[in-house]
């Protein structure tokens, strides 16, 4: 379902601005378990919560629905089986150092993500 | 148990006297076209006030809460089955409107809708764009001085009685939620093209046809919400609406309910009535409980809209429960009345036929399931 798309964007978005879950459902005035729901994709947002959420984080409303970036965190309709996958500590750490801070700042949310994931499967 | 209110009672009995007015109006124009009987019924409705139900009083609306509003769709269901599609698609596009709409919108459509009692027409369906709204084609070319739509609405009700539309389209290519927005259309926009009306199952009075638009060039002003707002906007319209529909089924299975109940108690059969049968009677039975629990179902959606509380749940399980209550009370209906029930005019049958239409209204029933699932 699209909400938990969207869930995960606010996700992203709260936490690249350096937002805790309370500190952002305080600015919206819901309890912090409600922002939670939002985020997990079990309770729809309305056009007004969207609005309010989008001023707060900065972002316009097509953020949060637009697939294509989204996919761009989560590599979703990419083919990479033909990809080379780093193997080695040592390897992975090289190619780190290697980013800018804003390409830090994503891996980040991205590595966030997978938390996210697991955490939801387990 | 449900008390209801002085106000609530005023508005059960105007929309039970409705369905008698209504019966006799349709049965005096019955040699007139589909059209224009379509014409006629959402004209009765307007003379009641039932298409302003929910706009507010300084627009020359009734200004109800949700749950008024509900217990008299149920009441029209149960009376004016015929009148709900095209009274239904008008307030769908009320609803937009009220959300997301600008003053001056509000105050030129409502007027339309309320003092002249013009229905509104909902443009979303395309030939490969229903439930799934993320394929929509239609385009919103965005000008200096205007937008210019392009696209084919495959499934529009209202289609040949609206004089205005509230079209679904996109403003950016490519597929996905992003760039959906809606636009208010007059249908004497030049560019627009209405096929002939589908002759379908059911609601004999309602109007339903395919919409083109080609270059239908509109103001800035004529969008509805800030530009990327239309997802949302279409789901929370959805999410408001469905309560109602489930209303209008529950009034609908309370009269095929009524019905077979009478008849099965004064049909003999080997000897004793068919309701002496545990076979019907116990039927029967569910049937009472499965009525019941859809109203209370439906309120409490209204209700937790009505005090501003989370509702997305409720308003599918409420819309799933009393649709599928409706098809299969309406089957058995058919089942127990045998060659009666299939006969032309009879009114089991015309509900059962109706009830195909007015089920998948704002989401089929599994539509409905993956949205409760996905809030387990």
């Amino acid at each position: 379902m699209g909400f938990k798309k969207i869930g995960k964007k606010i996700q992203l978005a709260r936490e690249a601005k350096g937002l805790t879950q309370s500190d952002l459902a305080e600015k919206l005035a819901i309890t912090q378990a409600a922002l939670s729901n939002y985020e997990l994709g079990k309770r729809r947002l309305y056009l007004h919560q969207i609005q309010k959420l989008a001023e707060i984080l900065d972002k316009h409303l097509n953020y949060f629905i637009d697939d294509e970036s989204i996919d761009r965190y989560t590599g979703a309709g990419q083919d990479i089986s033909n990809k080379k996958i780093p193997l080695s500590n040592e390897e992975i750490m090289t190619r780190i150092c290697a980013l800018t801070g804003e390409e830090t700042q994503l891996l980040s949310e991205f590595l966030d993500f997978l938390e996210w994931r697991k955490n939801k499967n387990d | 148990m449900i008390e209801l209110s002085d106000d609530q009672k005023k508005w059960i009995k105007i929309a039970k006297n409705f369905s008698i007015k209504q019966k006799a109006s349709l049965y005096a124009h019955r040699s007139d076209d589909r059209i224009s009987r379509a014409h006629l019924l959402f004209s009765l409705c307007c003379e009641e006030g039932f298409q302003g139900l929910l706009v507010p009083g300084e627009y020359g609306g009734s200004g109800l809460d949700y749950t008024t509003a509900g217990l008299i769709f149920e009441e029209l269901g149960n009376g004016a089955l015929q009148a709900m599609p095209s009274l239904l698609t008008t307030i769908h596009c009320i609803e937009f409107i009220s959300i997301a709409g600008t003053v001056e919108q509000k105050k030129e459509i409502f007027t339309e809708v309320i003092a002249n009692s013009i229905p509104l027409g909902f443009g979303l369906t395309e030939t490969s764009a229903g439930s799934d709204i993320t394929h929509i084609t239609c385009m919103a070319e965005k000008t200096e001085t205007e937008y210019i739509l392009n696209g084919t609405k495959a499934i529009v009700l209202n289609s040949h009685i609206a004089g205005i539309f509230l079209i679904i389209a996109r403003l950016t290519s490519g597929q996905g939620r992003a760039g959906l927005n809606a636009f208010l259309v007059r249908s004497s926009r030049p560019g627009i093209q209405l096929s002939p009306p589908y002759n379908g199952l059911g609601f004999r009075e309602t109007v339903i046809g395919e919409v083109s638009l080609t270059d239908v060039r509109i103001p800035h002003e004529a969008i509805i919400g800030d530009e990327g707002s239309g997802y949302f906007l279409l789901m929370e319209t959805f999410d408001k609406c469905k309560p109602f529909v489930a209303a209008c089924c529950v009034g609908a299975a309370q009269k095929v309910f009524d019905i077979i109940l009478e008849y099965t108690k004064s049909r003999e059969q080997l000897g004793s009535t068919l309701f002496s049968f545990q076979g019907i009677s116990f039927k029967l039975a569910d049937f009472a409980a499965k009525i019941r629990a859809a109203k209370l179902l439906y309120l409490e959606a209204l209700q937790r809209i009505d005090t501003h509380s989370s509702f997305t749940m409720e308003a599918s399980i409420a819309k799933l429960y009393a649709s599928e209550t409706l098809r299969e009370i309406s089957e058995f209906g058919l089942e127990v009345l045998g060659y009666r029930g299939v006969l032309e005019d009879n009114p089991v049958r015309e509900i059962f036929e109706d009830a195909q239409l007015l089920i998948p209204i704002d989401g089929s029933s599994n539509i409905q399931r993956m949205i409760i699932a996905s809030q387990l």
